[in-house]
């Protein structure tokens, strides 16, 4: 019995340049089950972080619909959305930028924790926030401490306890740890899946990096010039990857052994302009497998084993 | 084509192209006093590809401008040491032998493509700068040779009127690649120069790259914290920790026969492609302060087989093979092993 | 489990006192500091100590004296020790520079901050009209407001503050515009808030320095355009004395008696370059990256 907690379908967002409009966003469909965490995976400019904010409604989506928790976003006021937006939170890529350089690390999450209204007292308040970096693994030396005397891996844990704090239900989690080294982006991601666990957190991982894609993501999105191009659980997206990019994009990470199979397979040119985009598959111009019916209509997505989606006109289920 | 010629064709065998002994550099603050780089010794020959690896401060980027004496002068002082390029020291040169040498015989690239060309110029134009400061050629002579390292770094030469802002972040960084290797440098110090870039272009210019690597003879130094870029295209390993070498050797050393503590803990924070489920095992704490560190091993604090004397005993170099070289007190016992267990070719 | 606050147990020192660390360092602007806690000093207590009549009385006998010892400024053409009235009417340039600068902040502020978060046709409305009163110089406009509403120190002080205002909305707007597109604003969205919450909460305290330095300046130049309007005969009537309405009263002397006009301007220029150190040294003590 599956529990969705979030339903997009139809997902748009376009942006008027003086060139042209810009497909930002192209019909971009999903489901997600509490407790899961949806890995969208790809380069930039292919519309992962506008996808995030839309669902979010952080930036207003052009069409589509979002069902959240039985409830259809886009259908909100003003008011009534900023009442559900504790529901949904975000995790911001650059720690630096998404904190408030003036504030304290006690300021920003106590913000957050007034939210809910549920501590009143600064004793409750205080005493919550403590928690909170406690659960994040912030010491309590540092509450008092701004941004700018922090490394990081903190601040980026700060952002973490701000989420948390008015206890969400989904979190969208865009490029958490790409800002940060090695060894804390290892501490961070074990922390994101260990509050899974313990919370029943919903996630949407936003990244560029395969790797951690797979290791924290139950099912992948492959996105392309604001479009879907693969879908699949974690592991058959990597056993069996079917979309000549998706093959590429895994090719194309460097292994940490020596020796490592270099099977690359390099893509040629450069992406193509998501400004007015011609009615042909997207990837074409740059694509080895490349027929007469992949720049004759814009290839949709199909289910061709149960779960794994392609859009791509070589294959059909 | 023809005049860009294969440096490590024509070179004498053993010579190294770099040779830094005992190379101090600290930065002196008004309360404090930055220990960047601390006691770092290393060579690198003809046609090699060293890999700096390292997190955040750990003195990378200090070692590479030191290489070209580029400290920026307060506060940056060069405690010690000598930086040898093909046997001059260029720590003791004046700003005019200098000046002749940086472009020529050492360039640099960096991590940022987008701020690293100048948007005003084209990019045919920045490249034949750097040939018309160093060599004795005409206008057109130099802007030819411009398209010539166009098409070496797979770029159409017809793009050599266009500007910075017409091309892509992957693009502008072939194109400072072409202007760092413009005069045919012995030695290209590359700072981070595909993080800022896609993974699939990373592909792209690393592979083109190693192809240049193959057709000049250049030596690289190649710094990136990324351990998979490193396994593709590096020769030779140093990593760095709190400014010093811990562990250095060839590839095949540092990655299958891993002695320091701290390498072992940067692979075991990477995702494995291979086992997803796999619990990531990162190495606790955070980097020292580098205005206070030990006497002895700095990584103490974080390591999981310290013992009480390592943070003050001082750190001295292990040799396990003629190019291996750790820095790790433990290893004063025999018996002592890591877990990371030897991986065999 | 301690009574204390874990908040009041790590206290630090705050981002006011780190500002006043850096600003120390700056001789200049320290020097600028102390000239103008001693001109407050005067402006504020002058009233109280000094006989009035020695500033607006008339003592015949002593007209047209050049400085000496006895008269250390010299008097004017009716006597009155120039010491006391250049001293006197550093109250009325300080008062008029400050209310004016006052004025000005809390009108061009909001307007500013306004049009930088909402932008789209309410930024295009209020900037344009901004620009018009920008074009009209500042004098100009001084003395049409002072021609409608009347001669007087509040009149004056209206006047000069109008003339600032667009300054405010721009540099306002500016700082708005950078920090509106951080992600920390995007942050407070996320958590619900309101608009007019994040622009009080969370955009203007971080626009404050810049906001903050050009108040100081606009000081400086609110008190030149004070003084320009009593030179030219607006604003403040004689006898009570204004330094620009000094110099006014002095340029007919200019020949014989120089020190009529010298005094006076003298006093303008140290007020206004003290406004104009204080300034440079708290933009310089405000940004964290400068090296010290």
């Amino acid at each position: 019995m599956s529990d969705t907690i979030l339903q997009v379908t139809g997902l748009k967002k376009y942006f008027r340049t003086p060139r042209g409009l810009l497909h930002a966003v192209d019909d971009i469909s999903f489901s997600l089950e509490r407790g899961k965490t949806l890995g969208i995976v790809g380069e930039s400019g292919c519309g992962k972080s506008t996808t995030g904010r839309c669902i979010l409604r952080l930036i207003e989506p052009t069409a589509g619909s979002v069902i959240f928790d039985g409830e259809e976003v886009m259908g909100l006021n003003a008011a009534q959305l900023r009442r559900r937006r504790a529901d949904m939170q975000i995790i911001f890529q650059d720690p630096f930028s998404s904190l408030n350089p003036r504030y304290t690390v006690m300021q920003t999450i106590a913000e957050a924790v007034k939210v809910r209204g549920r501590h009143r007292t600064e004793a409750e308040i205080e005493r919550r926030v403590l928690e909170l970096m406690e659960t994040v693994g912030l010491a309590e030396r540092l509450i008092n401490s701004y941004p700018h005397e922090l490394d990081g891996g903190r601040r980026q844990r700060i952002g973490i306890a701000r989420a948390l704090a008015v206890e969400p239900k989904l979190i969208v989690c865009d490029e958490p740890v790409s800002a940060l080294d090695v060894s804390i982006q290892a501490q961070i991601l074990n922390l994101l899946r260990q509050l899974q666990k313990k919370l029943n957190l919903t996630y949407i991982f936003i990244t560029h990096d395969l790797a951690v894609v797979n290791h924290i993501s139950d099912e992948i999105m492959v996105m392309y010039l604001g479009q879907t191009v693969e879908k699949a659980p974690t592991e058959e997206l990597f056993a069996h990857p079917i979309h000549p990019y998706t093959k590429s994009l895994l090719s194309a990470i460097p292994i940490p052994r020596v020796g490592a199979s270099k099977n690359r397979i390099l893509i040629r040119g450069e992406v193509s302009s998501p400004v007015d985009p011609p009615n042909e598959c997207r990837f074409a111009t740059r694509c080895d497998f490349c027929t007469d019916r992949c720049t004759a209509a814009s290839p949709p997505l199909r289910e061709v084993s149960p779960g794994h989606f392609v859009a791509c006109c070589n294959f059909s289920s | 084509m023809s005049q860009i010629e294969n440096k490590a064709a024509n070179a004498p065998e053993n010579d190294p192209i770099l040779d830094i002994r005992d190379l101090t550099v600290h930065y002196v603050l008004e309360d404090d006093c930055v220990e960047a780089v601390n006691d770092i010794s290393l060579q690198l020959k003809k046609g090699r590809i060293l890999g700096l690896v390292g997190e955040t401060g750990a003195g990378k980027t200090s070692t590479a401008l030191a290489i070209q004496n580029l400290i920026p002068s307060p506060p940056g002082v060069i405690k010690s040491g000598q930086v040898l390029l093909n046997g001059r020291d260029v720590l003791k040169m004046s700003t005019k032998e200098l000046e002749a040498i940086r472009g020529k015989d050492v360039s640099m690239i960096f991590q940022d493509p987008m701020t690293s060309l100048n948007p005003v110029f084209t990019v045919g134009e920045q490249i034949a700068e750097s040939i018309r400061l160093h060599e004795n050629c005409s206008d057109r002579e130099a802007l030819e040779r411009a398209g010539d390292m166009l098409e070496l770094v797979r770029i159409p030469r017809e793009r050599a009127v266009e500007y910075p802002h017409q091309f892509s972040g992957g693009m502008k960084q072939r194109v400072a690649i072409a202007i760092a290797l413009a005069c045919n440098p012995h030695l290209l110090l590359a700072d981070e120069p595909t993080t800022a870039l896609d993974v699939t272009i990373q592909a792209q210019v690393l592979d083109m790259m190693l192809d240049l690597k193959r057709q000049l003879g250049t030596s690289m130094i190649f710094i990136t914290h990324d351990l998979g870029i490193v396994a593709e295209i590096c020769d030779e390993v140093a990593v760095m920790y709190a400014g010093r070498i811990i562990e250095r050797g060839t590839l095949e050393e540092v990655f299958n026969r891993t002695r320091h503590p701290y390498t072992e803990g940067l692979f075991n924070s990477i995702p494995d492609i291979g086992d997803r489920k796999a619990e990531l095992r990162p190495i606790p704490g955070l980097m020292p302060d580098p205005t206070k560190l030990p006497k002895g091993c700095a990584f103490a604090p974080r390591c999981p087989y310290s013992r009480p004397e390592c943070i003050d005993t001082p750190q001295t170099e292990r040799m396990f093979s003629p190019t291996h070289g750790v820095r790790c007190s433990a290893y004063a016992d025999p018996a002592f092993r890591i877990a990371r267990k030897e991986i065999e070719a | 489990m301690s009574e204390m606050s874990v908040v009041r147990k790590y206290r630090k020192r705050s981002r006011a006192a780190e500002i006043w660390r850096n600003f120390r360092k700056n001789k200049g602007a320290m020097l600028g500091l102390f000239i103008l806690v001693v001109i407050f000093a005067i402006a504020l207590t002058i009233e109280f100590w000094l006989d009035k009549d020695l500033v607006v009385g008339q003592h015949v006998a002593q007209r047209l004296k050049p400085p000496s010892w006895a008269h250390p400024f010299g008097t004017d053409d009716k006597g009155r020790e120039m010491l006391w009235r250049v001293l006197y009417a550093s109250r009325y340039s300080i008062a008029i520079g400050f209310v004016a600068v006052i004025v000005s902040l809390l009108v061009g502020v909001p307007l500013g901050a306004v049009a930088g978060y909402y932008g789209g046709r309410t930024e295009t409305l209020i900037m344009r009209v901004a620009d018009v009163f920008s074009a009209i110089p500042s004098i100009l406009m001084a003395v049409v407001v002072v021609s409608v509403l009347g001669n007087g120190t509040i009149n004056l002080m209206i006047a000069v503050g109008i003339s600032s205002v667009p300054n405010f909305v721009r540099t306002t707007r500016a700082a708005v515009l950078t920090v509106r597109n951080e992600e920390y604003i995007e942050a407070a969205r996320a958590l619900g808030k309101s608009n007019l919450y994040i622009i009080f909460m969370h955009v203007l305290p971080n626009c404050l320095s810049p906001i903050l330095v050009l108040t100081t300046l606009r000081v400086a130049s609110a008190i030149i355009t004070a003084s320009s309007l009593s030179f030219l005969g607006l604003g403040i009537s004689p006898p009570t004395p204004e330094w620009g309405s000094l110099l006014n009263a002095g340029k007919q002397f200019i020949r014989r008696y120089s020190y009529l006009t010298l005094f006076p301007g003298l006093a303008i220029m140290i007020t206004v370059l003290s406004f104009n150190m204080v300034g440079d040294g708290l933009r310089d003590a405000m940004d964290p990256k400068l090296k010290r």
